[in-house]
């Protein structure tokens, strides 16, 4: 458990935190509503054993399903980070 | 819909939290319809750290420097960086308006306000361009951030010009992704920010009668205030949220 961060595409940080099985998704990124982002860190916390693909698609279909728009960074970003911070 | 007739609120100075606190109520009677699209101009006294929505204030903010500097520090509703908005250094605008007048497309909508940003430049003689997803660049130096939401059909968007800014003073206060400010760090900031003044050398009333200027070219506008029942509102949001550590430590 740990945490992992990274310049995305287009030059927003993003950050990915994972303790204790909860995950903190942080960054200078866009999304609308704001506090989507809480429903994102429960849709990666409660998949946390999975990788990184199916965390993607599982993030993309929250997003699609609830009409979450994402701004500067890309499920495959908070999918992979997550991983890396699991793992880290 | 037909283009309507725009408030303007001219360029005035609060604190972070009533700034922060205005935008909120404005949008929300912009919501109600019980407001006209508004246009606001502001400063930030004292000085101020704003952080994004999705930001970690403890990671993004010198509060230790913050403090001693009596700067104040809050986190926005919209996402986006960190800004400090130096009360000598900075002006910011907000647009709250009902969310059919812009393109749907997010980075579209950030074109079409940020190109007001660039004609209040072009104004000044300085060549400015967009930079996608919410900077106006100059050679590619930043010189203006902007930052949008929508909720309830209204559109929100903030964003700051960058009058005059000291890169030393500004990154006392933020913490760059460094483990500390070296020489190198300020001279690379140097490099990707630059500011009206070091540009053409006005002062910051031209910058302001620019940023206006450009904002309102080809509407409908009156010269507006806020109303009670927004100022009361806006006391209530900045007491409530804004001024409250629960949210400005929510991550």
């Amino acid at each position: 458990m740990g945490e992992a961060s990274r310049k995305v595409e287009g030059g927003k940080m993003v950050k990915v935190e994972v303790v204790d099985g909860d995950v903190e998704v942080t960054g200078d990124f866009f999304m609308h509503p704001e506090q989507a982002v809480e429903s994102v860190e429960d849709v990666v916390a409660e998949r946390l054993d999975s990788d990184a693909r199916d965390l993607e698609d599982a993030v993309a279909h929250y997003l699609e399903s609830e009409d979450v728009e994402m701004l500067g960074v890309a499920p495959r970003d908070i999918a992979e980070l997550a991983v890396e911070a699991r793992d880290g | 819909m037909a283009e309507p007739r725009w408030r303007v609120v001219s360029l005035e100075t609060r604190d972070a939290y009533l700034n922060m606190a205005i935008d909120e109520a404005v949008s929300e009677r912009v919501a109600a319809g019980e407001a006209p699209p508004t246009l606001r101009f502001y400063r930030w006294q004292p000085s101020a750290v704003s952080i994004g929505y999705f930001q970690s204030l403890e990671e993004e903010v010198d509060l230790e420097e913050c403090r001693a500097a009596d700067v104040d520090h809050v986190r926005r509703r919209t996402g986006g960086g960190a800004v400090y908005h130096d009360h000598d250094g900075e002006l910011t605008y907000s647009v709250i308006a009902p969310e059919e007048l812009y393109p749907d497309d997010l980075t579209e909508s950030y074109r079409v306000i940020c190109g007001r940003v660039i004609d209040a430049f072009d104004r000044l003689g300085v060549d400015a361009e967009f930079a996608p997803i919410n900077d106006v660049v100059v050679d590619g130096r930043k010189v203006s951030g902007n930052a949008q939401t929508r909720r309830k059909d209204v559109l929100l968007q903030h964003g700051t010009v960058l009058h005059g800014v000291d890169p030393e003073e500004m990154f006392t206060y933020l913490r760059p992704d460094v483990d500390k400010v070296s020489d190198k760090l300020v001279e690379d900031v140097r490099e990707r920010v630059t500011s009206v003044e070091d540009l053409v050398g006005v002062d910051v009333e031209d910058t302001y009668e620019a940023l206006r200027g450009a904002f309102t070219s080809g509407r409908d506008t009156v010269e507006g205030s806020l109303t009670d029942r927004e100022v009361e509102r806006a006391e209530e949001l900045a007491d409530e949220r804004y001024r409250s550590e629960d949210w400005n430590r929510m991550k």
